[in-house]
C-alpha cells in the first residue's frame, strides 16, 4: 500500500531527483511520527502507510497527515508557524461504517462515516494533489475488518509514481508516457530485434558491400580521367597503337558497368532481406500485442480507448518495422560511410577535410534548433490529424442520430472546423520546412564551394590532377547523404522510441486477473457473494457489501433502477472484473482460484448487445461451441427461433454476416445469442436483458425456450419486463446502497417495498 | 459437415434427442425437428413446381418449396421443405433416402432453384477503376456459351467455398461457380490468381 510516496505531496519544492523523493518520504514519516506522539503518547503503533494533505476543513493551508495504522487511522492537522492550534483524531477501523470520498468543484475531501452515526472529516486537498490520497482511503475499507482482509479482496497494488515527474502511474503501467527512459526503450527495442540478429547482420554486411562498391566508383573515375581523358601520353599512344589505349579504357568502362550491375543486384538483395525481416518482426510484435490484449482484464482494456489499442497494434508496430527494416542497418552504414570518407580525405590531404567541415558546426546547430521547432509543429499536426479522425469516427458512428435530428449542417461545420485546423497546422509545418530546407541544404553544401576554390588552386598549381578533383567531388557528394541522414536521425529515432514505448507499455502491462493454472472442475452452479464491494474506479463504489447465496439450479432475478449495479453484479459473477473487497465463491471455491478458461467455459451469457463476427450464420452460432455438430446447432436454432428466419435466407445457414454481408435485425441477433447460450449447455447462465430487442410475440416464444434452458441450471437474469422474472426462485432488488430487498415475487409484492413500486410503475406505463 | 446427420427411416425423433443429449423430453416441442422420410411423404414434379403428399396425414398433394440449409457445401443434405407461406414443414436430412420418382422430383426442384453457371475458361479480366469486367466461357444448364459480367468489389465477390471451389457473385447478383480452380487451364488460372 502506498509504499512509494508521492514526491509531489511530500512538502515544499517539487523535487524530481530520487534523493529528494526519499527526503519527501522521510519528511512524511517524520510528520506522522510527530502526530502519533501527540495523539497516542507512550504507544508505538506500526505505520502501514501515510500521506500528506495541505488543506483543512476551512480550506486553510496546513500540514496535514493521514496515517494508516494496524487497527485504525489517524488524521492530524498542524499549521505553519503554529498559526492555529494543531488537532488530530484517531478512528478505529471497527467503528467505520463507510469511507466517503468526494471530488467537488475544486477540492477533494475524505470522510469517515461512523457506525454509531456521526462523521469524521479525514482530509482535504486540492484536486491536483489528491491522487495519492484516494488509494489510501480506499484501503481503509479493506482494513476495517481484519478478517475480511484475510479472506482477501483485490490484491493491494502499491500506488506508484513516476520517479522523474512525480505523477501517479496508470494502474499496471511501469513507465510514465511523458518521461520514459529512452535508453531503456532502445535497449528493449534491440532485444526485440535480437532473434533476427542473423538477418540484421546480413543486411549490415550487404550495406557494407554496397558502400564498398560505391567507394570504388570515384577511384575508377579518377583513373579514367587522369590516365585516358586528360593524359597526353594516352593521346599520343592512341594515334600509334590505339589498341593499347582502347582496350584498357574499355576494360574500365566495363568495370563501371559491372559495378552498376553489382550495385543493382546488392540493392535488390538488401531490399528483399530488409522487407522480409521487417514484415516478420512486425507480425511477431502484432501477435504478441494481440495476445496480450486478449489476456488483459476488461478493466485494464477499458482504461484505453479502442483507437489507442488499434494505433499501438497497427501504427506503432509499423514504426518498429521501419526501424528494423531500414533505420537500424542504415545507421551503421551511414556512420561507417562518414568515417571512411573522412579518413580517405584526411589521409590524402587533411586540409581538404578541414575546409569541408568548417561550416558544419553552425549548420548542425541550425538543424537542431530547426528540428525543435518542426517537432513541436509536427506534434500539433499529429494532434490535429487525430482530432479530425476522432470527429469523423464520432459523426459516422452516430450517423443515425445525425439524420434523425437533421443536424447534417452542424456536423458538416464541426468536421470542417477540425479539418481546417489540420490544414492550418499542416500548411504552417510545410511552410517552415520549405523555408528552412534550402538554407540547411546550402549550409551542408557550403563547404564544397570552399573546397572547389581550394582544389581549383591546387589544379592550377599542379599539385592536384583533374581526376583527383573529380574523385573528391564524388566523395563530397557521397558524404552529404550520411550528414543529411544523421541530421534527421534524432527526430526519427524519437518517433520510433515513442512508438516502442507504447508497445512495451502494453506488453509489460500486468495482467490484473491472474491466468496461472487454477482449479479445473465441473461446476455444479452454487454461487455465493460474501460482502462483495466493487467500483469501476477508486472513487465510485457501485456494489457495496453484497452477500447472497444462489443454490445450484436456482434462477435469481436482479431488479433495480438504472445504475443500481445489476450489470456490474453479472460482470463480477463472470469474473470480468475482480471485486475490491469480499469474495465470490463458486461451489465453495473462490472465483479467483479457478482456471479462467475452466470457469468461463461453463458460463453461458446472453447480453444486452449481441456481437456477431464476420462469417457465416452457422459459424456465428457455433462460436460458443466450435465442435458442435450440425444436429446440435439445428436444435438450438429451433429452440431460439433462429431456424425460422434462417430457412428464409437464400443462402440458409451459409449466409455471410458481416460488414458487407447480410444484416440481422436486433431481434434476430438476440435469437442468435440465445441459440449460442443453449448450444453451450452451461452450468451457469447469465441473462442480461436477453429479450429486450424482441417484440411481444417473439419474446413469448423466446421465453418458452429460455424456460427450458434455465430448468435445473443456475441462472442470474436481468429483465426490463419484470413479469418475465415472476417464476424466479429469488428476486434480488438492488439499489445504490446494496441489496434493498430479497424474496420471491409474491413475497416482495406483499411487502410493498421497492419491487412493488417498480412493478406498479411498469403496469401503469402499460 | 453434411455427413454429421444420418437419419434413417427407422430412427425416431426420441433417438435424435438422445443423440444430441442437450434437452430432456419436456424440451422436445421447442426443439423438435420434423425429419421428412420416404415413409412419411412422397414428392411429385409438376413441371415447374413441386408437390408433397403427406402419407401419414392422408392429405392431398401440397405445393412445397425446397430450401438448402447449406447451399455452398451440399446440395443433397439438410433440405428444408417449406409450404406456400414459407413456413417449414420439415427437414430432409439426406435426399438419397428417397428413391425413384421422389428423388428425381426433389433433384429437379433443387436444380431449378439453385441454378448456377459453371465457368469453364476465363478469357479476359479487365480492371478499370476498381470494377472488373470478366469474359468467360461458361456452361449454363446444357449449353456452353461466352458470357460477360462485372464485379464491383472483386475481392469481396469471390468466395472460396473450399480449397478447390469458388463462387463468384456478379454485380447483378448472378452466381458463377468454378468447381475446381486447379482444373482451370494455365492462362485462366493466371488471370484469376491475382484476386484469390
Amino acid at each position: 500500500m502506498a509504499s512509494e510516496m508521492n514526491p509531489k505531496s511530500g512538502g515544499p519544492g517539487r523535487s524530481r531527483t530520487k534523493k529528494n523523493m526519499q527526503d519527501a518520504g522521510a519528511a512524511k514519516l517524520e510528520r506522522a511520527g510527530e502526530a502519533l506522539g501527540r495523539l497516542m503518547p507512550g504507544q508505538e503503533p506500526v505505520v502501514m502507510a501515510c500521506e500528506a494533505f495541505s488543506l483543512d476543513g476551512d480550506n486553510r493551508r496546513c500540514d496535514g497527515i493521514l496515517v494508516l495504522l494496524d487497527g485504525g487511522l489517524v488524521s492530524d492537522v498542524s499549521y505553519p508557524d503554529n498559526k492555529y492550534p494543531a488537532s488530530g483524531v484517531f478512528v478505529d477501523y471497527d467503528d467505520v461504517e463507510e469511507i466517503v470520498m468526494r471530488r467537488d468543484f475544486g477540492v477533494f475531501s475524505g470522510e469517515a462515516v461512523l457506525k454509531g452515526g456521526g462523521l469524521v472529516p479525514l482530509c482535504h486537498e486540492t484536486l491536483k494533489k489528491s491522487a495519492a490520497l484516494v488509494p489510501l482511503l480506499k484501503s481503509v475499507e479493506r482494513r476495517k475488518n481484519a478478517g475480511e482482509e484475510r479472506q482477501g479482496g483485490r490484491r493491494e497494488e502499491p500506488v506508484r509514481f513516476c520517479p522523474r515527474c512525480g505523477k501517479p502511474l496508470r494502474p499496471g503501467a511501469k513507465s510514465c508516457p511523458g518521461c520514459f527512459s529512452k535508453g531503456k526503450v532502445f535497449k528493449k527495442l534491440l532485444e526485440l530485434a535480437t532473434p533476427h540478429w542473423l538477418s540484421i547482420l546480413f543486411i549490415v554486411l550487404i550495406y557494407f558491400l554496397l558502400m564498398g562498391v560505391n567507394l570504388i566508383s570515384p577511384v575508377l573515375n579518377r583513373v579514367l580521367v587522369d590516365d585516358y581523358v586528360r593524359s597526353e601520353a594516352a593521346s599520343t599512344l592512341l594515334k600509334s597503337e590505339p589498341a593499347k589505349v582502347l582496350l584498357p579504357f574499355l576494360f574500365f568502362v566495363l568495370m563501371m558497368l559491372v559495378l552498376r550491375v553489382v550495385n543493382w543486384a546488392i540493392s535488390f538483395l538488401r531490399s528483399y532481406v530488409s522487407m522480409k525481416l521487417g514484415i516478420g518482426t512486425v507480425v511477431d510484435i502484432r501477435k504478441k500485442l494481440f495476445a496480450k490484449v486478449q489476456n488483459l482484464s476488461i478493466g485494464r482494456i477499458e482504461q484505453k480507448t479502442t483507437g489507442e489499442i488499434m494505433v499501438t497494434i497497427s501504427g506503432d508496430s509499423g514504426q518498429i518495422q521501419g526501424f528494423v527494416n531500414n533505420w537500424l542497418p542504415n545507421f551503421f552504414q551511414q556512420i561507417l560511410m562518414l568515417i571512411i570518407i573522412s579518413v580517405i580525405m584526411a589521409v590524402y590531404d587533411y586540409r581538404l577535410l578541414l575546409i569541408f567541415a568548417l561550416p558544419l558546426p553552425v549548420t548542425i546547430a541550425a538543424i537542431i534548433s530547426f528540428h525543435k521547432r518542426t517537432r513541436r509543429l509536427m506534434g500539433r499536426q499529429r494532434e490535429a490529424q487525430s482530432g479530425t479522425s476522432a470527429a469523423l469516427h464520432d459523426i459516422l458512428s452516430g450517423i443515425r442520430v445525425v439524420k434523425a435530428y437533421g443536424t447534417e449542417e452542424k456536423e458538416n461545420r464541426r468536421y470542417g472546423d477540425t479539418a481546417a485546423r489540420e490544414r492550418d497546422v499542416s500548411v504552417k509545418t510545410e511552410v517552415l520546412l520549405a523555408k528552412m530546407s534550402p538554407f540547411i541544404r546550402f549550409g551542408l553544401s557550403v563547404g564544397s564551394y570552399f573546397l572547389l576554390l581550394y582544389t581549383g588552386n591546387m589544379i592550377l598549381n599542379g599539385t592536384l590532377t583533374v581526376g583527383e578533383c573529380a574523385m573528391f567531388s564524388s566523395y563530397i557528394s557521397m558524404i552529404y547523404e550520411p550528414l543529411g541522414w544523421l541530421a534527421t536521425f534524432p527526430s526519427h529515432l524519437l518517433r520510433v522510441l515513442t512508438s516502442a514505448n507504447r508497445i512495451f507499455e502494453l506488453l509489460d502491462e500486468e495482467e490484473e486477473i491472474k491466468t496461472e493454472q487454477g482449479v479445473v472442475r465441473r461446476i455444479d452452479g452454487n454461487i455465493r457473494f460474501e460482502n462483495v464491494t466493487f467500483g469501476y474506479d477508486e472513487m465510485n463504489t457501485v456494489l457495496r457489501n453484497i452477500s447472497i447465496d444462489i443454490k445450484p439450479g436456482e434462477m435469481v432475478g436482479l431488479v433495480g433502477k438504472s445504475g443500481a449495479g445489476k450489470s456490474t453484479f453479472i460482470n463480477l459473477a463472470m469474473r470480468l472484473y475482480d471485486c475490491d473487497s469480499g469474495r465470490i465463491l463458486v461451489d465453495g471455491i473462490d472465483i479467483r482460484d479457478y482456471d479462467p478458461a475452466c470457469l468461463r467455459g461453463q458460463l453461458g451469457a446472453v447480453l444486452q448487445e449481441t456481437v456477431l463476427f464476420s462469417g457465416s450464420l452457422f459459424d456465428n452460432l457455433r462460436y460458443s461451441k466450435p465442435d458442435a455438430t450440425v444436429a446440435e446447432v439445428l436444435e438450438c436454432s429451433k429452440a431460439a427461433g433462429v431456424h425460422d428466419f434462417a430457412v428464409k435466407l437464400p443462402d440458409g445457414y451459409a449466409t455471410y454476416i458481416g460488414e458487407k454481408g447480410y444484416t440481422l435485425s436486433g431481434g434476430e441477433r438476440q435469437r442468435v445469442a440465445i441459440a449460442r447460450a443453449i448450444l453451450r449447455n452451461p452450468a451457469i447462465l447469465i441473462l442480461d436483458e436477453a429479450t429486450s430487442s424482441l417484440d411481444t410475440e417473439m419474446e413469448k416464444q423466446i421465453q418458452d425456450a429460455i424456460s427450458i434452458l434455465v430448468k435445473d441450471r443456475t441462472t442470474i437474469a436481468i429483465a426490463h419486463r419484470l413479469s418475465t422474472l415472476r417464476n424466479a426462485a429469488k428476486i434480488v432488488v438492488l439499489d445504490r446502497k446494496g441489496i434493498a430487498e430479497e424474496g420471491t415475487h409474491a413475497e416482495l409484492m406483499a411487502r410493498k417495498g421497492l419491487y412493488y413500486e417498480l412493478v406498479m410503475a411498469q403496469r401503469a406505463a402499460g | 459437415m453434411e455427413n454429421e446427420i444420418k437419419t434413417t427411416e427407422t430412427e425416431s425423433d426420441s433417438e435424435i434427442r438422445e443423440f444430441t443429449g442437450l434437452f430432456d423430453r419436456q424440451a422436445f416441442e421447442a426443439t423438435h425437428v420434423n425429419y421428412i422420410t420416404p415413409e412419411k411423404c412422397s414428392f411429385t414434379d409438376c413441371k415447374g413446381y413441386l408437390t408433397m403428399t403427406d402419407k401419414a396425414g392422408g392429405g392431398g398433394p401440397e405445393r412445397v418449396m425446397l430450401h438448402l440449409l447449406f447451399p455452398y457445401s451440399s446440395r443433397r443434405t439438410l433440405v428444408s421443405v417449406l409450404n406456400g407461406s414459407q413456413e417449414e414443414i420439415g427437414l430432409i436430412s439426406d435426399i438419397d433416402l428417397f428413391e425413384g420418382d421422389d428423388l428425381a422430383a426433389i433433384e429437379k426442384e433443387i436444380d431449378r432453384k439453385y441454378f448456377i453457371r459453371t465457368i469453364l475458361k476465363i478469357l479476359e479480366i479487365k480492371d478499370k477503376n476498381g470494377i472488373t469486367t470478366w469474359r468467360v466461357e461458361e456452361r449454363a444448364g446444357d449449353t456452353e456459351d461466352v458470357a460477360d459480367f462485372s464485379l464491383k468489389d472483386t475481392y469481396g465477390s469471390i468466395f472460396k467455398v473450399d480449397e478447390k471451389r469458388l463462387l463468384i457473385t456478379d454485380q447483378d447478383g448472378n452466381r458463377y461457380e468454378i468447381p475446381d480452380i486447379g482444373a482451370l487451364d494455365h492462362k485462366s488460372y493466371r488471370r484469376i490468381e491475382l484476386y484469390l
